[in-house]
């Protein structure tokens, strides 16, 4: 195996764990927002029906939630889901965006009660609605105040795609065991970690821009 | 009938009450001053005219403008209707960082010209056009409101590049723009350093020379006798006296007031 073809294979793999990635932060992000406001909610059932979801997703391995996501329809309902090579890579994405929704949930609820109260009231006396708000006041606010953890979380997530082979994913651990571990090839697995690496890095940077970016005002 | 008259007000938190059935009126274009002892009432009172705490009981009317029972239920659009009446200036100033001192200005002055707009116009180009049209116009007004305070020049700094006293300002053309019936102000410059309260108190009496109906609870004595038309002082959630300045600070009638008075003096 040369170097130009361990690398165009990995290439492949990397791809799946790009947009497993992409998609995930895509949809866990807003969903994050709803679980947030419903765990804030002044409506006690859903805070506490929220809270204990949320606990129940960060107490629990995220390799065991994609075992749930994509066994568990089967075994209950007898019926497959998630089938084929798409189908295990939707439940991937399930398992991944409500694994990660919970942790952002945490992080915007932070964000959103660290807003001081003046804010809303001066809102509030200036004749805002609710929604604009939040929309036009707070959410600038609360970006600005989170982007630090969650830099943390999405470089965290970054390197949890690669649990998804697990359920047998082709993103790129999987696809190095399928065509070079196990054929006694052991450099490609390190060759991974620059992979990793360089796409860290560039989030990094990413962050940093984003960081610089919002530091025209200070809270 | 006055212009703002206040009958009854009650507000309790928990067993708490604070304040004990106010009744309260003011004319259009007076000056009233609140003063009193911390825990008094002053700021809780304040509050209410302004929605930030619901009165339990007691009606709040304004002339020509609204009326509020606390008997009644109120829809929130109509709760944010009441609000525009009146104006509220914050001891912390609760400027928007992310918004220059222009945007802060404008920005809530031009959502409610959107949603005038957008009920009149349900859609389309003529809709669009109006709220561009309204843009310009509200930008225009901020900057006029800014140049009465006498921050045109900071018009495009953030909160953060300004100093308290212009900050304040700035909070005050905001309170203003949507050109409510009565300005409240809380404790306006007890945030500030003493150099700075002076400008703030400055744009205050131009506002009173305007004609502006103003209501200031504040611990700046000097300002209360020599800028404010009449002087109320609270105590324990209670209109205790008030009265001309003159009356209040040189022939105080109750003992609580002369006791308030005279600690005041030595601080």
């Amino acid at each position: 195996m040369d170097f130009l073809s361990v690398t165009r294979v990995l290439l492949e793999g990397f791809g799946q764990t790009c947009l497993l990635f992409i998609l995930t932060l895509l949809f866990s992000l807003p969903l994050g927002l709803v679980v947030a406001f419903g765990s804030m909610s002044k409506f006690k059932p859903l805070a506490w029906l929220s809270r204990t979801f949320v606990w129940i997703i960060r107490g629990t391995p995220l390799m065991l939630q994609l075992f749930v996501v994509f066994y568990v329809p089967g075994m209950l309902f007898g019926i497959s889901l998630f089938s084929g090579e798409n189908g295990r890579f939707i439940a991937a994405l399930v398992a991944f965006v409500i694994n990660y929704a919970c942790y952002f949930s945490e992080i915007y609820r932070g964000g959103i009660e660290a807003i001081p109260k003046g804010q809303y009231e001066a809102a509030q006396v200036l004749g805002m609605t609710a929604r604009e708000t939040f929309f036009t006041v707070i959410l600038m606010q609360v970006i600005k105040r989170i982007l630090a953890p969650m830099s943390n979380e999405v470089i965290t997530l970054v390197k949890d795609t690669s649990l998804a082979k697990a359920i047998a994913v082709a993103e790129i651990f999987h696809r190095n065991e399928m065509a070079f571990l196990a054929r006694g090839l052991v450099w490609p697995l390190f060759y991974i970690g620059a992979f990793f690496l360089l796409f860290v890095g560039v989030l990094t940077l990413l962050f940093g821009y984003l960081e610089k970016k919002l530091s025209y005002y200070k809270i | 009938m006055a212009f703002l008259e206040v009958k009854n007000l009650k507000k309790s938190f928990g067993e708490t009450k604070v304040l004990h059935g106010i009744d309260f009126s003011m004319e259009r274009g007076e000056a009233v001053a609140l003063i009193g002892a911390s825990g008094g009432g002053k700021t809780t009172f304040l509050r209410c005219l302004n929605f930030l705490e619901m009165a339990d009981e007691g009606t709040i009317t304004i002339d020509g403008g609204f009326s509020f029972d606390a008997e009644r239920e109120y829809k929130s659009s109509q709760i944010r209707e009441m609000c525009l009446q009146m104006g509220l200036v914050f001891q912390s100033f609760n400027l928007f960082p992310q918004y220059t001192a222009l945007q802060n200005v404008y920005i809530p002055l031009h959502l409610r010209s959107k949603e005038r707009i957008k009920a009149k116009y349900p859609f389309g180009k003529q809709r669009r056009q109006k709220i561009a049209e309204a843009l310009e116009k509200d930008k225009a007004r901020a900057l006029e409101l800014l140049s009465d305070v006498g921050l045109s020049a900071k018009a495009n700094n953030y909160p953060c590049q300004l100093s308290g006293g212009q900050q304040q300002r700035v909070a005050i053309a905001r309170a203003l723009a949507e050109n409510p019936a009565v300005l409240c102000f809380d404790e306006p410059t007890s945030a500030l350093d003493p150099e700075l309260t002076d400008e703030v108190l400055r744009v205050i009496r131009e506002l009173k020379d305007k004609g502006c109906t103003l209501l200031i609870v504040t611990h700046e004595m000097d300002f209360a006798e020599h800028a404010c038309d009449r002087v109320v002082f609270f105590a324990d959630g209670r209109i205790e006296e008030q009265g001309t300045p003159e009356e209040v600070f040189h022939n105080p009638k109750s003992p609580k007031t002369a006791a308030f008075l005279r600690r005041s003096h030595e601080d």
